[in-house]
């Protein structure tokens, strides 16, 4: 060690050392974390909803208290519906179609660790424009066996934290549920027939099983039984969700909106902000931490101020006294650094044990590059930050040998 | 080759009369390198001041200094901490030592700088001067005259085109005194060197230097 290092090393103030080391470390972890779970939640924060289902309501009639009292369900009249049409903030309008025969849903045997199950149905359908775009939808005709649906996202959501957890079996993902097929029994009319289900994509909007048109006037024509009602659900285009004329209207005619999409927003928003209110903070803490390290670096130098005057009498010059203070700074750095490093790194795995499992989102062990990134930046700053401050102190006390 | 030159150098805070009975105050004096000058006065009229002028430590004064005949307007202080690395070998009254290192580790910050030569020629000095029995101590418990031949070990263990020594043997008996005076002359004549010295008095080599008196 040569001896500027041991004369500068001797003039380190142990308790404010390690107090702005750990204010430093914990704002590091917390900025490291921050980072890494809006990394990981990403897929979620930006969970699609389609621009489709943005811009589409469904629109229903509210039940009343007294509504059990009648046999029939209360649809939309002819009236009504031309009525909704012709408000100006509407776009486009369709009825839901709905079946006329019984649905029974079933899966036989076990399968991938999924229990058999039976369960009777409802299909629906809207025109598919009003759909957006799931793969192997649009078309269907009479020689197909297989039905492609579109499952309400609810319905995966009450499986995997709901069933699946009383039940003791596995959660499913989305791109697994595309996977499994399914029997559907239709019958009506004395007539009966099985055909193989497909779940082609889900949906945030619509709280029905969607089949295609084309599958629901075949199947109604055939096993239909009942005249057909008047619709009980519509779906709407608006040109603004919001509007105020609309929104009153809505509620002058005691309609019901299905939106779940606002709600996803609206988590998605509190997340978002949780993060960000979360990503200030530990901004402000790192901030401190490195003013800190700063004010650290100004103690040590201060309390060599004499020290380091003889330096500069003997002949030393600001660089070689600064490249040692960083010499001295540089372990403590690395130490600080590496620390807050692992410690994210175990704190992502115990996330990822404890809470992101359940959420049914896929973490990689590892830290993310961007994570990694920012890391490198902030270790950058720090030394770009601490050779600034420790060349202006010594210039400041090179100036103070003249008398 | 490095001359210096006084240019009617005034201290700024001096009285009048202390410069009109001065040789070197407002007076246009050139030390030439290889030329040993003793400035002699008593206490108070700034023998101190002149070394500190001399060395770039401080800058208080009106007229101007000159190397080699250009004129030093630039008090930068990377100036000055090269010119005490390469060329000014320099003793301050008050020694400048690290008092919590040892005399060896002092010496070695030096050399450290300047990386001319081994250790070896710190312990030569330390036992020419007579404190190598002192070598491992902390300075911090060392007499003031100990002190001082550290302080003059130290100046030596450079490059220098100039040896700049304010009181050096002021701390010191006759026979270190003449005994350190010895090593110094001889190591400027080595290496072609100038010494400006200062002291309230000097017997020995008088004849050596050209002497001024404030």
């Amino acid at each position: 060690m040569s001896i500027l290092l041991k004369v500068l090393k001797n003039q380190q103030k142990l308790t404010t050392k390690w107090i702005s080391s750990l204010g430093t470390i914990i704002g590091l972890i917390i900025i490291l974390i921050t980072v890494e779970l809006l990394i990981d939640f990403n897929p979620f924060i930006q969970q699609k909803i389609s621009s489709v289902e943005k811009s589409y309501q469904v629109i229903s009639k509210k039940i009343g208290e007294l509504s059990f009292l009648s046999k029939t369900v209360k649809g939309f009249s002819k009236n009504e519906i031309e009525e909704i049409k012709a408000l100006d903030n509407i776009k486009d309008i369709a009825c839901f179609m709905s079946c006329n025969y019984q649905v029974i849903i079933s899966v036989g045997k076990e399968t991938n660790g999924i229990p058999s199950f039976y369960t009777l149905a409802f299909f629906e359908s809207v025109p598919n424009r009003f759909l957006g775009e799931s793969e192997g939808f649009s078309f269907w005709d009479s020689s197909m066996n297989e039905v492609p649906v579109i499952l309400p996202k609810n319905y995966l959501d009450a499986y995997n934290y709901g069933l699946s957890l009383s039940m003791n079996t596995p959660q499913i993902s989305e791109s697994f549920l595309k996977k499994l097929r399914f029997n559907i029994e239709v019958s009506g009319n004395n007539k009966k027939k099985n055909f193989i289900g497909k779940v082609v994509g889900l949906s945030n909007h619509l709280n029905s099983i969607i089949v295609p048109q084309s599958f629901l006037l075949f199947t109604n024509s055939i096993y239909g039984e009942k005249i057909l009602q008047e619709p009980t659900r519509l779906i709407v285009k608006t040109k603004d969700k919001n509007e105020e004329n609309y929104i009153r209207f809505l509620g002058e005619k005691n309609y019901n909106i299905g939106d779940n999409s606002q709600q996803i927003s609206l988590i998605q928003k509190i997340i978002i902000g949780l993060f960000s209110y979360q990503f200030i903070i530990a901004i402000i803490i790192i901030s401190q931490g490195l003013l800190l390290l700063l004010f650290y670096s100004k103690i040590i130098i201060q309390s060599s101020k004499d020290v380091i005057k003889k330096l500069f009498i003997t002949g030393y010059n600001i660089n070689q006294i600064t490249k040692t203070m960083e010499k001295i700074m540089l372990k403590l750095y690395a130490l600080i650094f590496i620390l807050s490093l692992v410690i994210t790194i175990i704190i992502k795995l115990a996330i990822r044990n404890q809470v992101i499992d359940k959420l049914n989102i896929k973490l990689s062990y590892l830290l993310s590059p961007y994570t990694v990134f920012i890391w490198a930046i902030i270790i950058i700053t720090f030394f770009i930050t601490n050779r600034i401050n420790f060349k202006k102190s010594l210039e400041t006390i090179s100036k103070q040998i003249y008398i | 080759m490095l001359d210096i030159t006084l240019s009617n150098i005034i201290p700024k805070n001096i009285s009048d009369e202390y410069v009109s009975s001065s040789s070197i105050w407002d007076k246009e004096i050139t030390f030439k390198q290889s030329q040993f000058y003793l400035i002699r006065s008593v206490s108070g009229r700034g023998k101190s001041t002149l070394i500190n002028y001399l060395s770039g430590l401080k800058s208080d004064y009106h007229g101007f200094q000159m190397h080699n005949e250009v004129k030093c307007t630039n008090f930068d202080p990377s100036y000055w901490i090269d010119k005490r690395k390469d060329d000014i070998g320099l003793v301050n009254q008050d020694l400048k030592l690290i008092k919590e290192l040892t005399v060896f580790e002092n010496l070695l910050l030096k050399l450290e700088l300047t990386n001319i030569t081994t250790s070896d020629i710190i312990d030569k000095y330390l036992i020419d001067f007579g404190i190598d029995n002192l070598k491992n101590k902390k300075c911090i418990f060392l007499s003031m005259g100990q002190q001082q031949r550290v302080a003059i070990i130290r100046s030596l263990l450079q490059p220098f085109k100039w040896l700049l020594l304010d009181e050096p043997f002021s701390h010191l008996d006759e026979k270190n005194k003449t005994n350190a005076l010895e090593i110094i002359v001889n190591k400027a004549k080595e290496q072609k060197a100038g010494i400006i010295l200062t002291s309230l008095n000097l017997s020995d080599k008088l004849n050596l230097f050209k002497t001024f008196d404030l």
